[in-house]
């Protein structure tokens, strides 16, 4: 049961902490950067921040607990999406440790702030106002950080916000909606008491809501802004966004959705409607990716692929559907911030420029040959042990829901690999196959050292998949 | 030493692994290194050659050897049951005969890959990454560790192509890596769709806390969960979902209801899930036969191999005709065999079908061919439809043949593809019409040609000849028995034979006989005849597939006990 600290206004704060100590974090950070004319300190202070609220996350027993009257509240499934939010902004902080000259100030670190902190509440919230406020937090640090710098991105971001606003105010206008069926801002109170009304009535703000949802994660058809974002912005920010507000997002959406998942619209149940959707999107994202040159717009489309990927077990719930969905997120985390930490190192964006660079640079080579594999999704790789996971969580309740779509849905998604091999192994191809001059990069022995560890986790963890399942369930 | 098998597989990998670390200046070591280590599991391999016990009986998971099975993981998925995988290594006559095989054809391949110049390191890690995976693929047991060898065989092969291969060299090895993956995305399938459904009784027993350990279980308490289990009587949070592949052959340890059970009467068998009135057992068989037909390669999936094999070096060639392949056949007798046999005798005519046509169209391919590389990876295709048409039979005889052909065209080809390495080598020429009277200028060679061509005519004497023999005894033998191979079939197969002694004669005559001749003048120079190397190649490949013509009994008393076995168990489903 839910340990309810509702009416003590001083113990909700004690329950808030790991995003206030960010909070104070961010404010540390400014005062510092006003003192101390050095942009060298903004990462590690970031990252001290990190851990201490990741430290006051894990040995503060949250498991459970509820405040502001309700407003927010913790169980294990947004104990871990917390985790993982603060593990991906951590890695996040670790690739500027060695990027310190790029134009990575306070205000670019205070926008990174902005993003962690909203996902951090949104994960947790329980209540549409809330909900709103923790998202516009995301969005409005995610256009200026889009913004941030100079040339071509400020048409990408000025797109950017334009969409995101209208998409969030449809989905706002949706949330009214909500209120007004059933009179309570409060998400599972409303869910719970609309889940009884004539369904047409249900149907309108349900998509209004799920577009607002979509565009957050990039799904069909709301995707169309994530390319060009991505092609504007450094590598290490495309880590950022393809991992901290989505996961925040999908966190939220495991759980919302999972209240709604007996809501039948003429005969379709909306795990079908959202199977559909998860089909038409991974055809996009893999199939347009086959098209791209550049490697940020191959990372744009993988991640609207992975989308429909995460989407899978969202559609499944349950017990083995949040294990595959927790443990997939784990993997794509740390084989997409290796991915993003050696592009990021190397400054290399064009697929030409990558030919016969394995053949000076060796080591960065198979690493990236390695977490690339991962991606596709092929054994020994950690990547290979989410998608079994996955697509075992499916198949199950395919045959237990004797669904055509979802039935079609795995066998879509299984064969889809082999579309996601052509443009995952384009890099290797480039570096090892494809002759030619590439420039010179030097890499410092810490960063080998750190590219290194992810290439190796991502072999290591496929053989110690029961070490994670461990893991990821010592917080139910 | 009991884990003997694990350090066969390993050996290899722990090579790769110091050759990875060695510095760049000791270049040219390399190729030693990785020989002494092929030498070494070649040895090993062999001393296992005495202590195989040839009486060894059944298919399930008595029938294996050398057996080394420990759990990798087992973790609680809440309501799926407990997801639990093996590391289980064991040899049967089957695996055996096939790891035999490997080990002569990967030092063969070591020994061919010396004419390899440049990025030896790169080369020789691959090369013992790809030999670790091919010994783990053999001797798996478990369908997951299966998969992962399976799967892991791609990577080395694609840059193995891509990097070291000929002119068309990205075509091919991407054409390489799509096509095998497609097929192993059909084994996945089916995989997930048989750890839904298979149990591991002894272990679920542990899980429910009905014994201690799987040691202390008493066959009444086996019988008593058995039938609790068919009841479904058991809660599905303490079932131990495995991968366990002798497991899977007896349809005792699926669970009830899941998608791959069907009832425990043999006659008229009740499936549960039927999609268009077809059990889903039988899709399950047909996609493993497409995975493993794409590896084979039958027709209509083979068109990447003529690609693979132009473009790969001559090392590679060797070790794709001579292994490779074999790992489809190995697959499709250890897996769609073995656990679909109702699926497999319900698409025998299917199965035979293609092993015909692949004869028939594979030869007159073979023969239309100006490029003697190619021309030989057609031959392959032809020589793999012979597997197909064994098997199809379900026949003491059929099904020996087919592993013979097996084994038998892994050492033949590698010998077909080690001469056509000697003319590339020389001139960077294989276009047949290029040449003529080449026996004036390389006796030797020429020699050598010719056994090679006869070994792979099928000319008595020779390991083809043995594989053939039973192949068409088996498959005719069917329509008295059994009626899953139609006559006709065997009888067109047939031809394939005259088609076979047609491409091969002709090229003889074409090219080794008349007067010398080459297209560039400047090849006369460049011709020269057999060096030591070569000889060492060539010798004890000559030998082999002599030895195995003459004494067939060496390796069907090897496979006879698994034969007889599997053999048996398809029978039931036959009649």
């Amino acid at each position: 049961m839910l340990t309810n600290y509702g009416n003590s206004l001083l113990e909700s704060f004690i329950v808030l902490q790991p995003v206030l100590i960010l909070v104070v974090t961010l404010l540390v950070a400014i005062v510092l950067g006003l003192v101390v004319k050095t942009r060298n300190l903004n990462a590690p202070v970031f990252i001290l921040g990190g851990c201490l609220s990741l430290f006051s996350l894990l040995v503060s027993d949250l498991n459970g607990v509820s405040a502001f009257s309700g407003m927010v509240a913790y169980t294990p499934m947004n104990l871990i999406g917390q985790i993982l939010i603060l593990g991906s902004a951590l890695l996040f902080g670790v690739i500027h440790l060695f990027n310190q000259d790029e134009k990575c100030n306070l205000e670019f670190f205070a926008l990174v702030y902005g993003i962690v902190i909203g996902a951090m509440v949104l994960v947790i919230s329980q209540n549409y106002l809330l909900f709103y406020l923790s998202l516009e937090t995301i969005s409005l640090s995610s256009y200026a950080l889009t913004y941030f710098g100079k040339g071509t991105n400020r048409e990408a971001a000025i797109k950017y916000l334009i969409f995101g606003a209208v998409a969030s105010a449809v989905m706002l206008f949706g949330i009214s909606f909500f209120y007004g069926l059933s009179g309570s801002l409060d998400i599972y109170t409303s869910l719970s008491m609309i889940s009884n009304e004539a369904q047409l009535v249900v149907v309108v703000p349900l998509v209004f809501f799920l577009t607002g949802v979509f565009f957050k994660i990039g799904a069909f058809p709301f995707h169309f802004w994530l390319p060009e974002v991505y092609k504007s912005i450094s590598y290490s920010v495309i880590g950022l966004f393809s991992t901290v507000p989505k996961i925040a997002m999908f966190v939220f959406l495991f759980t919302w959705y999972y209240k709604f998942k007996g809501f039948q619209i003429s005969g379709y149940s909306l795990a079908e409607f959202i199977a559909v959707i998860a089909m038409i999107t991974l055809a996009i994202g893999n199939f347009t990716a086959l098209k791209q040159k550049s490697m940020k717009g191959i990372l744009a489309y993988s991640g609207i692929a992975n989308t429909s990927y995460i989407l899978i077990p969202i559609i499944v719930g349950g017990k083995i559907g949040s294990e595959a969905f927790l443990f997939y997120l784990m993997g794509y985390i740390i084989v997409l911030f290796g991915v993003v930490l050696i592009l990021n190192v190397l400054k290399i964006d064009d697929l030409d420029d990558f030919k016969g660079l394995g053949k000076s640079q060796v080591f960065i080579g198979i690493s990236i040959t390695i977490l690339l594999v991962s991606l596709i999704g092929l054994p020994p790789s950690i990547g290979f042990a989410s998608k079994l996971l996955v697509f075992i969580a499916l198949w199950k309740s395919a045959i237990l829901e004797s669904s055509t779509i979802l039935k079609s849905l795995f066998f879509f998604g299984i064969f889809n690999t082999v579309v996601a091999l052509f443009y995952y192994l384009k890099l290797p191809f480039m570096m090892f196959i494809k002759e030619g001059y590439s420039k010179q990069v030097y890499i410092t022995l810490a960063s080998k050292i750190i590219i290194g560890l992810f290439a190796v986790s991502s072999v290591y963890l496929f053989f110690k998949i029961d070490l994670v399942l461990m893991l990821l369930k010592s917080f139910d | 030493m009991n884990n003997i098998l694990s350090i066969i597989v390993f050996l290899p990998l722990l090579i790769a692994f110091l050759i990875a670390v060695m510095p760049k200046k000791l270049e040219g070591t390399f190729k030693y290194i990785s020989l002494g280590a092929n030498i070494l599991v070649l040895i090993l391999v062999f001393s296992l050659l005495g202590s195989f016990s040839l009486d060894s009986v059944g298919l399930g998971t008595s029938s294996y050897q050398f057996v080394e099975r420990f759990t990798w993981f087992s973790v609680s998925l809440s309501d799926y049951g407990i997801f639990s995988s093996n590391y289980y290594l064991g040899i049967d006559g089957l695996s055996f005969s096939m790891v035999l095989l490997t080990s002569v054809v990967m030092l063969i391949g070591n020994i061919a890959s010396f004419s390899i110049k440049k990025n030896l390191k790169a080369y020789y890690v691959l090369y013992l990454l790809l030999t670790t995976s091919v010994y783990g693929c053999f001797m798996s047991l478990d369908m997951l560790l299966f998969y992962v060898f399976f799967e892991f065989m791609l990577l080395p092969m694609y840059f193995l192509i891509g990097i070291w291969g000929g002119p068309r060299r990205e075509y091919a090895s991407i054409k390489f890596f799509l096509y095998t993956l497609v097929g192993s995305i059909f084994i996945l399938i089916v995989m997930i769709g048989l750890n839904l459904s298979v149990i591991d009784i002894d272990a679920s027993i542990v899980s429910l806390g009905l014994s201690e350990s799987i040691d202390l279980i008493s066959p009444e308490l086996k019988t008593d969960v058995l039938n609790q289990l068919s009841q479904g009587a058991l809660t599905s949070e303490s079932l131990v979902h495995t991968f366990d592949i002798p497991l899977m052959m007896d349809r005792a340890n699926y669970l009830p209801g899941s998608v791959f059970s069907q009832s425990t009467e043999i006659a008229g068998s009740v499936y549960n899930y039927n999609l268009w009135g077809i059990p889903l057992r039988n899709f399950a068989f047909l996609a493993l036969f497409i995975g493993f037909a794409i590896k084979l390669p039958s027709v209509p999936f083979h068109t990447w191999l003529p690609d693979a094999h132009v473009e790969a070096p001559t090392s590679i060639s060797i070790v794709l005709a001579g292994i490779l392949l074999k790992v489809g056949g190995y697959g499709l007798i250890r897996l769609g065999y073995s656990i679909f046999p109702d699926g497999a005798v319900e698409y025998s005519y299917l199965v035979a079908l293609l092993g015909m046509i692949s004869i028939v169209y594979g030869a007159y391919n073979a023969l239309a061919m100006k490029d003697l590389k190619k021309m030989i990876a057609y031959s392959s295709v032809s020589h793999m439809g012979f597997v197909l048409l064994g098997l199809a039979a379900c026949t003491v005889e059929g099904v020996s043949g087919a592993i013979y052909q097996l084994f038998s065209h892994g050492i033949i080809s590698s010998l077909l593809f080690v001469v056509v390495g000697v003319i590339y080598d020389r001139t960077h020429d294989r276009t047949i019409t290029n040449y003529r009277g080449v026996a004036n200028r390389m006796p030797f060679y020429t020699a050598a040609v010719i056994i090679a061509f006869f070994a792979s005519i099928g000319l008595p004497g020779f390991s083809g000849f043995i594989a053939e023999i039973l192949v068409f005894i088996g498959s005719f033998k069917s329509g008295v028995v059994n009626d899953l191979v139609p006559r006709w079939m065997v009888v067109v197969s047939l031809s394939g034979l005259v088609l076979g002694a047609a491409y091969y004669l002709w090229t003889i005559q074409r090219m080794f006989f008349g007067e010398f001749w080459t297209k560039d003048k400047n090849y006369k120079e460049l011709m020269t005849d057999l060096n030591p190397r070569e000889y060492l190649m060539v010798i004890p490949l000559v030998v082999l597939a002599l030895y195995f013509g003459i004494f067939p009994s060496r390796l069907l008393d090897l496979i006879s006990p698994m034969v007889t076995a599997f053999v048996n168990m398809m029978n039931v489903y036959a009649n």
